[in-house]
């Protein structure tokens, strides 16, 4: 954490946005503990956020749970679309959860979920600030390594050894789908959605849904 | 090193030294399974109680000191028994045994003293659950931080403190209680109860001035009573209260 310049570094500005103020409040206290970091305000969520955003332009946009459960997703879109984008991190409940793809997909950099160590959240600010994805509970080099490697890649999923209901499976996890509505929409089993997805994990080098589909995405696996 | 840029906020700019405390702060313990959530939650409550009253306008004594955290119910049973905290702020949603659940198993040994559950969504049963089981404070996490705060300083302080939008489920919750005790009492031809062990005693063979006696009470209280049951039974004479209690099972 030490940092020799730190008196010509600028600090790293941060808008929290979440809806219970009882966190946001607690968080702001707990991220003051780090002098590198300043977080310049907080909003409960749109559309005191974008407009927060616009404003103060923030470095860093960590991005909770949204009133009357409007998806992050949403509202990083609604961003995007504004000329607005944010290095957002994401702050879940639990990292598999399917709409966090979306999100990514929409242009946040982190997901930490929200039973990490405090450690782990300052680290992430760091790698998200350094322009490195972080995704999970800790520092996460297989992902930035594996997009790198895979660059050079050809963008055909048999490339990866995929099969065609392999990249129907991981359509749907791009998508935000859950394990069940694949199942549906592809007329399988729960269980054979999670055996290739297993498969999936395996053959790419991801462990969760969110590297999945980041890779998937990066690779434009699904325009073929 | 450079001054740090001024704050918009107020919050992080009005955070002062803690000052030496001169009474023994409050020991609490956090039960959250959130470790974001509970690392600042801690930030909250370790603040002085003057930055608190600057901060939120709330007065908070002697300020809290947070002596454990734990992320399940099991968790919290063993912090709670090796902490012996003042106060204990619980989430409901936790794994490996809710937070009602090491509240039940607390009751039977190491209860800390005061517990302010702080929830999120909460249906009636919880609630109803949580203030049998003791909890005197009830606050939804999406409460104002002066909020939690002033909850806080009340439950300490012996009072107990209901989240304001959680009153009306709790009243509901208490009128269904009340219509499940008159379910419950219903006896037949609506007889009270007192009435029905009167009528017990007489299908037993008791007189009058026994059946006085086994209550405490005077023949004539028993000769009114009887009056009433007569009339609610239907009966003309003890013989036929004697016959109608057999019947219904009065008789024990």
């Amino acid at each position: 954490m030490a940092c020799v310049d730190r008196a010509s570094t600028p600090p790293v500005t941060i808008l929290i946005v979440d809806e219970l103020q009882i966190f946001r409040d607690g968080l702001r206290l707990l991220l003051a503990s780090d002098t590198r970091l300043q977080v310049v305000a907080d909003a409960a969520g749109e559309p005191a956020a974008t407009a927060l955003v616009r404003d103060l332009r923030p470095d860093i946009l960590l991005l909770g749970s949204l009133p009357s459960a409007a998806e992050p997703a949403d509202m990083l879109r609604r961003l995007a679309a504004a000329g607005l984008p944010v290095r957002t991190i994401l702050l879940v409940k639990s990292i598999n959860a399917p709409e966090i793809v979306a999100a990514l997909r929409f242009g946040a950099c982190g997901v930490v979920p929200k039973d990490a160590h405090a450690a782990t959240l300052f680290e992430s600010i760091d790698a998200v600030t350094a322009g490195v994805y972080w995704i999970g509970e800790r520092v996460n080099s297989d992902l930035p390594a594996m997009i790198r490697r895979l660059e050079h890649a050809r963008n055909d999923a048999v490339r990866f050894g995929l099969t065609r209901r392999e990249v129907d499976v991981v359509r749907g996890v791009v998508t935000g789908e859950s394990n069940h509505q694949i199942a549906v929409r592809l007329g399988i089993s729960d269980n054979t959605v999670k055996r290739h997805l297993v498969n999936v994990f395996n053959k790419v080098g991801a462990s969760n849904r969110v590297e999945l589909a980041l890779f998937a995405v990066h690779h434009r696996l699904m325009d073929e | 090193m450079a001054p740090q840029p001024m704050e918009h906020s107020s919050l992080t700019a009005a955070v002062a030294p803690c000052p030496l405390r001169t009474t023994a702060a409050a020991r609490v313990v956090i039960a959250d399974d959130e470790r974001i959530f509970r690392a600042s939650l801690r930030r909250l409550l370790e603040l002085s109680s003057s930055t608190v009253s600057a901060m939120f306008g709330v007065e908070i004594g002697s300020g809290f000191d947070v002596v454990g955290e734990a992320g399940s119910g099991q968790e919290t049973v063993e912090v709670v028994q090796s902490t012996h905290p003042d106060l204990m702020l619980l989430d409901v949603c936790m794994p490996r045994r809710s937070g009602l659940e090491a509240l039940r198993e607390l009751q039977r040994c190491d209860q800390p003293r005061h517990t302010i559950i702080l929830s999120g969504a909460l249906d009636a049963e919880q609630l109803v659950t949580a203030i049998q089981l003791g909890a005197r404070g009830v606050v939804r996490k999406d409460a104002p931080t002066e909020l939690l705060f002033a909850a806080i300083t009340s439950v300490i302080a012996g009072a107990s403190w209901v989240d304001q939008r959680l009153t009306s489920d709790l009243l509901d919750a208490v009128r269904g209680l009340g219509q499940l005790r008159h379910a419950a009492s219903a006896l037949p031809f609506g007889l009270t109860r007192r009435e029905t062990e009167v009528v017990a005693l007489v299908g037993a063979g008791c007189n009058n001035r026994e059946i006085a006696q086994r209550f405490a009470v005077t023949e004539e209280t028993i000769k009114h009573h009887l009056t009433r049951i007569f009339d609610k039974v239907g009966a003309a004479n003890r013989v036929e209260l004697a016959l109608v209690a057999a019947r219904h099972g009065f008789v024990n």
